[in-house]
């Protein structure tokens, strides 16, 4: 009996996700994947001169509609400085539900995105990058070393009360040089619907 | 002198009827209220219950589809079993408070409910550093112990919840 419990509470304190440690390579970096221009892209070759933004993100999530204002502003910002944005939409089960390639197309349209938006077709890149809610970000150098990872900033809903804009910041830093002073950090997000 | 009164379509006769009868089971429905609290506060709350009841904390959104899925389970659960004390603390928008509400009427959640009061990072880190944030997202105390016997992100079975709870009552 004690030894039936002691295997539980292992099974019920590891459902938690691993994500992707600061300084790992970018997972999978030669996967290509759809975009929605018609394109294949690998995420190796996404990468921009100074960096690379991975959003995992998706067009259902109310928080992904809350804060996909800044994606735009900062991809407008910091891809003409070498560090280029790609949103993935993972949500392989959500594919009827409003995550289909075709809604990816309509979405970005709709919204100005200015970056690109891949499809994760089997959720393969979030389980690799050990991503589990949208919006989620991941910031690597221009090695391809992972430098952030983390939230946007520290409010969804108003831009205008932003105390804290952890990805902007991080950019900055990251262009000027330096360490990323914050590396990590969380906010609550949709789970990912991974393939079944 | 015959006077004509206006002819009411049955339709929508049938209409105002529903809404009548909506209206009067709402207003007679035990009510919920709904505090505002930070991962503090609910530890403290989890406290409270330590030797009397296991605690299961679940934090979901009316927003969120898969919490929204697994609520009737959680509510079911809750009444099921005796020992456990189930506090559901909901991550939706302050100004959606009053769609929260509905809901958990609808659900037939009574009495105290929470709502998120903080900011994401603290309460992530405050509830559970290991929490990277994804809803819906379950905590289950024991009982005699005040510990985390289990948790996870995401959805899970009825029968992988009830191991938990079974678990937290005997530990």
């Amino acid at each position: 009996m004690h030894r039936k419990m002691i295997l539980a509470l292992c099974f019920f304190t590891g459902l938690l996700a691993k994500e992707l440690i600061l300084g790992a390579d970018i997972p999978l970096p030669d996967r290509k994947m759809p975009e929605i221009s018609g394109q294949e892209i690998s995420l190796q070759e996404a990468l921009g001169s100074q960096g690379l933004v991975v959003i995992f993100s998706c067009n259902t999530c109310p928080w992904v509609k809350a804060w996909q204002d800044r994606y735009v502003s900062l991809a407008a910002e910091y891809q003409p400085r070498g560090i280029r944005f790609i949103a993935i939409n993972s949500n392989a089960a959500y594919r009827e539900k409003g995550d289909s390639f075709a809604d990816m197309k309509t979405h970005a349209r709709q919204y100005g995105y200015n970056f690109l938006y891949a499809l994760d077709p089997q959720s393969e890149l979030a389980k690799a990058f050990g991503a589990s809610h949208t919006p989620q970000v991941f910031l690597f150098d221009a090695h391809g070393k992972l430098v952030y990872r983390g939230a946007i900033d520290d409010n969804a809903r108003h831009p205008d009360q932003v105390e804290r804009p952890y990805l902007k910041n991080a950019l900055d830093e990251l262009l000027a040089g330096k360490p990323i002073s914050l590396p990590s950090t969380k906010a609550l997000g949709c789970s990912i619907k991974f393939a079944e | 002198m015959d006077v004509a009164l206006p002819v009411i379509p049955i339709r929508i006769l049938r209409s105002l009827t529903y809404l009548a009868l909506g209206l009067l089971v709402e207003s007679c429905s035990p009510s919920v209220k709904l505090q505002p609290a930070t991962a503090q506060d609910i530890l403290r709350e989890v406290n409270q219950s330590r030797g009397s009841q296991a605690v299961l904390v679940n934090v979901w959104a009316t927003w969120c589809q898969p919490c929204v899925e697994e609520f009737p389970l959680l509510v079911k659960l809750d009444r099921r079993y005796d020992q456990l004390q189930t506090l559901f603390v909901s991550a939706d928008f302050p100004e959606d408070k009053s769609r929260v509400v509905q809901f958990l009427k609808r659900q037939g959640v009574t009495g105290i409910s929470f709502l998120k009061d903080q900011s994401d990072q603290a309460f992530i880190d405050g509830l559970s550093p290991d929490w990277s944030g994804t809803l819906p997202f379950t905590l289950v105390f024991g009982k005699e112990s005040g510990t985390v016997v289990a948790r996870w992100e995401g959805k899970r079975t009825q029968e992988q919840m009830e191991a938990a709870i079974r678990l937290a009552i005997q530990n």
